[in-house]
């Protein structure tokens, strides 16, 4: 993964996104990660980057946030003409068979669940981690 | 003529007037028997008579008696009764009809039935239900009628009618009962409204259960996963330490500090959310099973439980149990529900196995008239009859030292629940357990 990528974290608790940071980089990966409070937050920011033709390489999104939710933010991504080739990776506490659905309807890249079983969580962020180093993220701002 | 002719003559004469006197008395005398006989004749009809007039008095007395009887029943029956004639017109009303209506008998009998009570019963519908259906039907059942009677206002009324037979004059007759339902309505009506709000508040229940049972994971996930945070740091200040000169006293109590204190800390922080982390996956279960429409389709029985007895391979296989599945019959069901069920019965049949023993499980099924019967038996440890009321209960565990938090009996009995089956258990202690699910056909 080219170092100037960037990573946006939309997560509200403050505790979940330090660990997954901590955990990611302590995979290796050293892009720059923006974290984001709430799906509006989010939502600004990337119309923001549409604007400025510079999309993010990856969006890691919670479902349950204040303001506008995760989901929410998901079929927006979607929606949007610019924004839909950039992966997005649900990461998230629910392990609802009906919510992982919905998203992957919508068209998630991938479902990572919130284990309370940390070392399962670990295991999975520094997975996504080394994924992320290996595999190259498809270059959204080419034009279609 | 000499004196002895006269007197011959008048012997004669006298002779004769005797012989006439006797006939005459013969005579009377056969008229005086026939007079006789025609009295005893007169008195015998009379007798006949009097005998006809009792009998005539009886039966009357009995059409009497059974005109009361009609009448008391008429009377006795709640529902107001009618009678019209074929012309609609009223023959006769029961006294509940008069009370019931508030119209009297005189405003009511022979006149045409919408006209009492200031033609409350001028109701179109209901015209044309007896002008139209009666004539060709002889029966009315159940017409529910809602009109706004004048006298009592709105109501909702039951019309039965019935042609009378009559077997002397060819008249037709109507009875027509009526039944005032508007009570059983708006109770029907209040019943509907409750249960709808039983329902949408058993949804917020369940709903208020998702979100709690979520809301407070997330915590957890921040408990947990910085207590491992801490435990890296330890690791770490552990190696630091391991190469500072620091002074005997120090070191032994530094040493108990983080080779013994913090971890131990450490592990009952990892030990209760672990705990607290199972309650809530399984309050979530519990949601989800509340919130899961059953959806019902054949299910081939045996390759369900192959799929159960191979998510549980491992603790078979590590115990060496003996676990014997004979010939099941195809069952009707929810089939994510029923791999449940069997899923929770095998876990809790393996949980509670005697180690002092093999372990010998058997899943057997039979189909009888109304229900398929599945029988789950194992020869483990066995449930004291004092418990075994309790093994339903929501969170209720037979031994806090086994694993699980008590609730997957409680779903087993929701499941057989959301099937309209049933759930016995039959269990002696040492001896094992065995629990018997009926799914009806």
């Amino acid at each position: 993964m080219k170092k100037e990528l960037t990573i946006l974290l939309a997560e509200d608790d403050e505790g979940h996104a330090t660990l997954i940071k901590r955990n990611l980089q302590r995979s290796g990966l050293l892009n720059e990660i923006i974290h984001f409070k709430d799906g509006q937050e989010t939502l600004d920011f990337l119309h923001q980057k549409v604007v400025e033709k510079d999309i993010p390489s990856l969006l890691l999104l919670d479902i349950k946030m204040p303001k506008v939710d995760g989901i929410e933010v998901l079929r927006q991504v979607k929606a949007d003409t610019k924004l839909r080739k950039m992966p997005v990776i649900m990461i998230t506490t629910t392990d609802d068979p009906r919510e992982i659905d919905k998203c992957h309807e919508l068209g998630c890249s991938n479902y990572i669940k919130k284990p309370i079983d940390y070392d399962n969580f670990v295991d999975a962020i520094r997975k996504l981690g080394l994924f992320l180093l290996i595999v190259e993220v498809p270059d959204v701002n080419s034009e279609v | 003529m000499d004196e002895k002719d006269q007197f011959m003559d008048e012997l004669n004469h006298l002779r004769n007037k005797v012989i006439d006197l006797e006939r005459e008395n013969r005579l009377f005398k056969e008229t005086e028997k026939k007079l006789q006989a025609a009295n005893q004749q007169l008195l015998a009809s009379e007798l006949q008579m009097s005998a006809n007039e009792q009998e005539l008095m009886d039966k009357e007395a009995l059409t009497r008696q059974a005109l009361e009887y009609a009448e008391n029943i008429i009377s006795t029956v709640r529902e107001p009764l009618i009678i019209l004639d074929s012309d609609l017109h009223v023959v006769s009303a029961s006294q509940f009809f008069y009370s019931t209506f508030k119209v009297s008998s005189k405003e009511t009998e022979r006149e045409l039935f919408y006209n009492p009570g200031n033609n409350q019963w001028d109701i179109p519908s209901f015209k044309e239900l007896l002008a139209k259906i009666l004539p060709e039907k002889t029966v009315i059942e159940n017409y529910e009628i809602e009109h706004d009677f004048e006298k009592i206002g709105k109501k909702t009324m039951l019309l039965n009618a019935r042609e009378l037979q009559q077997k002397k004059d060819n008249k037709r007759r109507i009875l027509l009962s009526i039944q005032d339902i508007t009570e059983r309505k708006q109770a029907e009506q209040h019943l509907k409204h409750l249960n709808t709000e039983l329902e949408a508040k058993t949804n917020e229940l369940q709903q208020i259960l998702y979100i709690t049972t979520h809301d407070l994971r997330s915590p957890l996930v921040n408990i947990q996963g910085f207590n491992k945070e801490l435990g890296t740091s330890l690791k770490e200040l552990t190696k630091l330490f391991e190469g500072v000169n620091i002074p005997a006293a120090v070191k032994e109590r530094l040493s108990l500090i983080l080779n013994e204190e913090i971890p131990e800390a450490m592990h009952f922080i990892t030990s209760s959310t672990n705990k607290m982390d199972a309650l809530l996956t399984g309050l979530l279960t519990l949601s989800r099973l509340g919130r899961q429409k059953t959806f019902f389709k054949d299910i081939n029985m045996h390759q369900l439980i192959q799929d159960v007895i191979d998510n549980f391979k491992y603790d078979i296989n590590k115990n060496n149990v003996i676990l014997s599945v004979s010939d099941l019959p195809d069952c009707k069901g929810d089939e994510f529900q029923i791999n449940q069920l069997f899923s929770n019965l095998l876990s809790n049949a393996l949980k509670f196995l005697d180690p002092e023993r093999p372990g010998n499980i058997r899943i057997s099924g039979e189909k009888g008239n109304e229900y398929i019967k599945f029988t789950v038996e194992d020869n483990g440890i066995g449930i004291h009859p004092h418990h075994q009321e309790k093994v339903f209960e929501l969170f209720h565990k037979l031994d806090p030292q086994k694993p699980g938090i008590g609730l997957g009996m409680n779903i087993v009995n929701q499941i057989v629940d959301k099937h309209k089956g049933k759930i016995e258990l039959e269990s002696e202690v040492n001896g094992g357990t065995k629990f018997i699910i009926f799914i009806p056909i």
